[in-house]
């Protein structure tokens, strides 16, 4: 079943190159993959795979060469028809992340370390226990947990107030998901299950699926707790970044909010004005409230238009013979997908 | 401090009403001041030695210890038992945690160190304003160059404890020849200190010793399905792979009804904490494990330990099978064993060694982490200026010494007489008692199960369905 989850990445009327899916599922930012990344519309699984391995992923991209299930042409690979029965057999049978998005704003590492520690250590206090051992759990994220709970004024309103939590959250999904996600949880007197002693009682998930699900699930419980407003938003805040944006990046994108120009950005941050172009094109491809005209002058826009027609994945730069800057053009391409999109 | 005195902090930290064997003379020593190598056997409880001696001292304990595992297992039993102030140094930190913890290091009672960390200057210099009330020394047959552990950074242990300007020292192990015994007091102490030794023997007299040769792996499975359905559990099963834990786990939940686990390095950690303490909880049966699983686990009820595969000596063989039968009552130790198993062993053991191909393409890499043990081994040597060809020596003076303690191993399984007379001959000792039906089986007898056999007590908790969230939430979360 491995290799079958990368046809969900695979259209079967847009060639596309693997290694651009491998770069966004890693996280790899950089302007092209995240151009490319666009035109795929799989932005949204950003950082979904941190540490997929390539070897691997190519391997079993190839196993879907061979099995027909992808077609090579010179621009990428396409689904074949036997690749579209697949993935949608694949849609229908197997567990897929729903809300993929969410793994760009929370750190997932962290916070999957602090979860089981947070339900073990408020159950134990619910029976006012300290007498237990605990889960492992780097020293980091007993450190967050420590500082978070020094925050809490009285801690007797914890238990009630995150079974609460995980009531509300839980209720929104199917009864089995909630079942599968809270055994895998160590509590007062209980010791949780492994992914494989599940699979073993529920033999319709497989390991993959189970821990997909607790990923997926634990991911979407952050972002619920993230919303709200309250104690336990301040235990994830430390681990989320809801700007999308790297933290250079962010600093680049204000200040042209604030009407600089890239060259004052850069002379400002002591950066290479190409850099700056970078942050501004990773700015217009991630956030929807990027202000073109201020780059694209109505000049511009008018030798913009008059020379590209149709679908702007098919443009290329050259046919604008040097009269605007590939910045500009890259910008513009950008700001017409997403019209389009 | 007179033994009853002694008695009512063990009572009033622990709950325990006696020590075992050898405890209560080590921390009598430790509280005259008297530096300690303590030989006590698995399942006697080491630790209890150094963490009460801290608590009475009320002073800094710092714990040296090989292996990462170990010290965890430890940490969390300290914790569980009340201790909160107490750390573990280790490369697993990150940059950040290590600089936290080293600007508060002084608030910490018990400091667990890595050896590799005896490296790091701040580490020393921190370390070095402290009040130490004792520094202990875990595994230290880790320090002997005649050991099968060797371990490099073990031999700077000497100058940090001159650095700390003498502290008293526990030094502790499970087994050790003499050989190894007085390597460990020379590598450790200064000549002009006073040394003490407190030994006790190796023998588990409750554990019955057995071997069971087949002639192939089909066989060996048959038995060992034939058995396990017989033996009353909990038990362990070590392997020497990963793979073979995860395969014949998977063979034994197909053939038995039996509750069953594998555990390895492999795991995730997570898997590896419910693994371990669904069992030691009794929700599991058996544990497919390897080398990796046991070391600091306080099971006292583990009533059989089978070896799939060879170990790699008596010392780790006497260190594995203790884990079964700490509460007193009789239990089992089958060696399960192919002439296959050798080749093996022989692989796994002896080519872990550097040999002069590893030596000659050597690039010594400064202080490094994440560098693999037989790199770890070979920096050490180049770091003292040895010659390559005097290094090369070493190495095969090594590669023997693991050969002929396999050949000992082979001895053990083939002696016609007593196997217990065998194992405390190799470990410097006499046999106390006569052998008997309880003490082991003569080659050419076969294993009496029967006689271990017991009734299948009901399971204390059988798991055949994953339960309803909103009812584990109500466990998790006493509310009014």
């Amino acid at each position: 079943m491995g290799e079958k989850k990368w046809l969900l990445f695979f259209s079967e009327t847009q060639s596309r190159r693997p290694i651009v899916i491998r770069q966004i599922l890693c996280n790899k930012r950089t302007v092209s993959n995240l151009y490319w990344g666009m035109q795929y519309h799989i932005l949204d699984w950003l950082n979904v795979e941190p540490t997929l391995d390539e070897k691997k992923f190519d391997l079993q991209i190839n196993k879907l060469i061979k099995n027909k299930y992808l077609l090579a042409t010179p621009k990428g690979l396409v689904l074949t028809a036997e690749g579209i029965f697949q993935k949608k057999e694949y849609l229908d049978n197997t567990y897929v992340i729903s809300k993929p998005y969410i793994f760009q704003y929370i750190n997932e590492k962290r916070w999957l370390e602090l979860l089981p520690l947070l339900i073990q250590v408020i159950s134990e206090l619910s029976y006012h226990n300290k007498k237990y051992y605990v889960v492992n759990s780097p020293l980091r994220a007993q450190f967050a947990l420590k500082k978070w709970l020094s925050l809490v004024k009285d801690r007797s309103e914890l238990p009630q107030v995150l079974k609460q939590k995980l009531l509300t959250f839980l209720g929104e999904f199917p009864h089995e998901y909630g079942n599968i996600f809270m055994a895998l949880f160590t509590g007062h007197a209980n010791i949780g299950q492994t992914a494989e002693q599940i699979t073993v009682l529920i033999p319709q998930f497989s390991k993959e699926e189970i821990l997909l699900l607790w990923r997926d699930l634990s991911m979407q419980f952050a972002f619920f707790l993230l919303k709200e407003d309250g104690l336990f938003r301040q235990l994830i805040a430390p681990f989320s970044n809801l700007s999308q944006l790297s933290k250079s990046t962010e600093i680049s994108y204000q200040l042209f909010k604030e009407n600089l120009t890239a060259n004052k950005i850069a002379t400002q941050r002591n950066l290479k004005i190409s850099t700056i172009k970078e942050h501004l094109l990773e700015s217009a491809i991630l956030r929807n409230d990027f202000s073109y005209s201020k780059i694209i002058t109505h000049d511009d826009y008018s030798i913009l238009m008059n020379t590209f027609k149709g679908n702007p994945i098919d443009w290329e730069y050259r046919q604008l013979d040097n009269k605007i800057e590939f910045f500009k053009f890259r910008l513009f391409q950008i700001e017409r997908s997403k019209n389009i999109g | 401090m007179d033994s009853s005195q002694l008695k009512n902090f063990l009572k009033h930290y622990y709950g325990y009403s006696d020590f075992k064997r050898g405890q209560s003379e080590i921390i009598e020593n430790l509280l005259e001041g008297k530096s300690t190598l303590g030989i006590l056997p698995t399942g006697t409880g080491k630790s209890l030695c150094y963490q009460l001696t801290g608590k009475i001292l009320k002073k800094t304990v710092i714990v040296i210890s090989p292996l990462l595992s170990l010290m965890h297992d430890q940490i969390e039993q300290l914790k569980y038992a009340g201790e909160k102030k107490v750390i573990a140094l280790t490369s697993e930190l990150s940059f950040v945690d290590k600089q936290m913890i080293l600007a508060n290091i002084s608030d910490y009672s018990f400091i667990y160190l890595s050896p590799e960390m005896l490296k790091n200057d701040l580490v020393e210099k921190k370390l070095a304003m402290l009040s130490i009330g004792l520094l202990v020394v875990d595994e230290a047959h880790c320090i002997s160059q005649w050991g099968p552990d060797f371990r490099p950074d073990y031999l700077r242990i000497k100058k940090f404890r001159h650095l700390l300007h003498n502290p008293l020292t526990l030094a502790l192990t499970a087994t050790a020849t003499n050989n190894v015994a007085q390597d460990i007091q020379h590598n450790l102490f200064s000549n002009d200190e006073k040394k003490f030794v407190v030994r006790r023997s190796v023998d588990r007299p409750n554990i019955f010793l057995g071997v069971h040769e087949t002639i192939s792996n089909y066989e060996k499975n048959t038995y060992l399905i034939d058995i396990v359905k017989k033996l009353k559990s909990p038990g362990i099963i070590y392997f020497s792979s990963k793979k073979q834990a995860n395969k014949i786990s998977e063979l034994l939940k197909a053939e038995t009804s039996l509750r069953i686990a594998p555990y390895h390095a492999a795991l995730s950690s997570r898997d590896r904490y419910m693994t371990q303490h669904q069992f030691m909880e009794n929700q599991l049966d058996i544990i497919c494990a390897t080398s990796a699983f046991g070391m600091g686990i306080n099971k006292k009820d583990v009533r059989f330990v089978i070896h799939y595969h060879l170990p790699s000596d008596l010392e780790s063989y006497v260190q594995e099978i203790g884990r079964a039968g700490r509460n007193g009552e009789r239990s089992l130790a089958i060696l399960l064993y192919t002439k296959a198993d050798i080749n093996l062993q022989e692989q796994l053991s002896i080519n872990s060694l550097p040999d002069d191909f590893d030596i000659e393409n050597f690039q010594p890499k400064g202080t490094v982490a994440n560098v693999s043990d037989k790199e770890n081994v070979l920096q050490y040597y180049f770091e003292q200026g040895i010659p390559t060809s005097e290094i090369k020596q070493i190495f095969l003076k090594r590669r023997q010494e693991k050969y002929n303690k396999l050949m000992y191993l082979l001895e053990y399984i083939e002696t016609p007489s007593c196997k217990r007379k065998f194992l405390l001959q190799y470990f410097d000792e006499e046999m106390q008692t006569k052998h008997g039906v309880d003490c082991c089986q003569l080659k050419g007898e076969p294993i009496n199960i029967d006689y271990f056999k017991c009734e299948k007590e009901k399971k204390e908790q059988i798991i055949n369905q994953v339960s309803d969230y909103e009812d584990i939430l109500d466990i998790f979360f006493k509310t009014l």
